[in-house]
């Protein structure tokens, strides 16, 4: 197979990537804008590469190089070329979502062996270990003795395809769980003051605000030793702009402030919940916009004839309280041959 | 050859900012800028200089990733301005705004009718014209209406320079950098972390050249 390695940061948009995002039903935050403004706010450099067998892609992997020496706070070096590290195979912006793609006719086996190859011949010998994220069983199996496979957070899915209409996912969910969420709809819709705007595609996002409003959820869930790196506006512009994009921004009319944000990354089959942030509670934000939230994407799920909405990790009790199962993940990591 | 030591820490400042501040790596990165180029290739619009209106809604992004203060000082600078500007003793009595420390501080509202010792008012040209010539005044003025005599100050950046008695005005040149753009003069704090002011057109634009000053051999702002 003949391996494309992209830098989305410098290179640009190979011809096939729209014909390769459309067959394998890579969402929004593929798009090659997003890729670039993506990999420019990572701490690490993103690597875009596809497998083809002749002109025809047959795999697309999406790799964070974490490589030494790696830095706290601060963005990759527009240069920096790290000499010693892992390949972290994970999607674009969150490691919720596979970060591959393969053909119905291609082994995950590709993965261990041609991408691995490749991207050691790429990045150097020092390219150590690929890992990979939510793999099945069956994949694992697969590949060599050699590996290390870990269980990983589950992620949450909404079976949208076993509800026919919102009364029948409400009449799914436990009686107290039922009643509460009706006295959220009826607490949001008697709030004058809070106003509920969803765009999709737009181009009139105050984007400036809503990173603001992440802020909030980076320093709530970012970690004391390596910190949530800040998210940047570019990149939500060019999200938020995407044909498949939902933006949902619920404000306070009084004020005009945003109080939460989140976003949807459509598909034709299973879209993905993807971004959540809400001001803390003593700042006007409320617990139960949340499940607001999570309740409307259900209505347009059902109404959009979509299969499953992924939830993405976290959140266990609200998201099983609402219905949704969850699927257990693994990480395995396997070594790359130095020669 | 007298900026060497100047542009280096400049240039410092510029990769720093690219390396660790949200708001000029998604600037420079996708946009570009000049002098230094960061991203081969690019090189944006205005050489990478900013106006400082499109920059105040976002003073949260000037923080660097390791955190840091987003808190804008109009008067940062004043401390070590005023005292190369004008003749200011610990009996001076500074009307109006004066330096951190200043042991004798009057208000322009507590004023007294005369005022004893030596005495310099300190403020905007609408706050000075209550006072006769007799007084010594420095007045505050933005860069783009900068006459003869007072110290530079924009809302953002703080007091970035003033006249001296050569009669130019000279940069708090060891904290701000100047550079010509097509946007304007563009000015850069060298010493501040947090927040990051780099390449910032003041309000209302700054018109001239940077060049030397003959007698003290250090920064001005020529007309």
């Amino acid at each position: 197979m003949k391996v494309d390695v992209f830098d989305p940061r410098t290179d640009p948009e190979p011809g096939y990537w729209a014909g390769l995002r459309a067959t394998a039903g890579l969402r929004a935050d593929w798009d090659w804008r997003v890729l670039a403004a993506q990999a420019w706010g990572a701490r690490t450099v993103q690597l875009v590469t596809v497998l083809k067998d002749g002109d025809t892609p047959k795999a697309v992997v999406n790799a964070a190089w974490l490589g030494a020496p790696l830095h706290r706070f601060s963005f990759n070096g527009a240069r920096s070329r790290p000499w010693l590290g892992a390949l972290h195979v994970r999607g674009p912006g969150s490691g919720a979502v596979p970060g591959w793609w393969l053909a119905d006719d291609v082994p995950i086996t590709e993965l261990t062996r041609t991408y691995a190859r490749a991207m050691r011949r790429e990045l150097g010998p020092g390219c150590l270990a690929l890992v990979l994220r939510q793999v099945t069983d069956e994949q694992a199996a697969a590949v060599g003795k050699l590996k290390v496979v870990r269980p990983t957070e589950p992620i949450w899915t909404f079976p949208i395809r076993d509800w026919t209409d919102p009364e029948a996912w409400l009449m799914a969910l436990s009686r107290s769980r039922r009643s509460n969420m009706r006295a959220i709809f009826r607490k949001v819709r008697e709030n004058e003051n809070l106003e509920i705007r969803t765009e999709t595609g737009t181009t009139e996002l105050d984007e400036v605000r809503v990173v603001e409003a992440m802020r909030w959820n980076d320093d709530k869930y970012g970690g004391r030793l390596v910190p949530r790196i800040r998210v940047l506006s570019a990149y939500l512009r060019a999200l938020a702009e995407q044909p498949d994009v939902r933006s949902v921004s619920y404000l306070d009319r009084d004020t005009g402030k945003l109080i939460a944000f989140g976003t949807v990354l459509d598909h034709p089959t299973r879209p993905v919940v993807r971004s959540w942030t809400q001001r803390p509670a003593e700042e006007g934000g409320a617990k139960y916009l949340y499940f607001y939230h999570l309740a409307k994407q259900v209505e347009w799920a059902i109404a959009n004839g979509k299969q499953y909405v992924e939830l993405g990790k976290g959140k266990s009790q609200e998201k099983q309280s609402l219905g949704a199962f969850e699927s257990a993940q693994a990480a395995m990591a396997v070594p790359i041959r130095p020669w | 050859m007298w900026t060497l030591g100047w542009r280096a820490l400049y240039r410092q400042v510029v990769r720093s900012s690219f390396a660790t501040v949200p708001f000029y790596r998604e600037r420079w990165a996708l946009s570009g800028r000049t002098d230094p180029v960061v991203v081969a290739g690019r090189v944006g619009e205005h050489g990478g200089a900013v106006p400082a209106a499109a920059v105040l809604e976002r003073v949260s992004d000037l923080v660097p990733l390791a955190g840091g203060s987003a808190a804008v000082d109009p008067l940062r600078g004043l401390d070590f301005v005023l005292y190369q500007c004008a003749r200011v003793t610990p009996e001076t009595t500074v009307v109006g705004v004066a330096p951190a420390h200043h042991p004798r501080v009057i208000d322009f509202e507590s004023t007294p009718d005369e005022l004893r010792g030596h005495v310099l008012a300190v403020g905007t040209p609408k706050q000075l014209a209550r006072f006769n010539r007799d007084v010594p005044q420095v007045p505050l003025v933005a860069p783009s209406e900068r006459g003869d005599q007072g110290l530079l100050v924009d809302d953002l950046l703080g007091v970035l320079g003033g006249v001296r008695d050569c009669g130019n005005w000279h940069l708090d040149w060891p904290r701000v950098y100047a550079r010509e753009t097509s946007l304007g003069v563009a000015f850069t704090l060298l010493r501040q972390r947090s927040p990051r002011l780099v390449d910032i057109v003041p309000a209302g634009g700054a018109d001239g050249r940077v060049e030397l000053c003959p007698r003290h051999r250090s920064p001005v702002i020529a007309v």
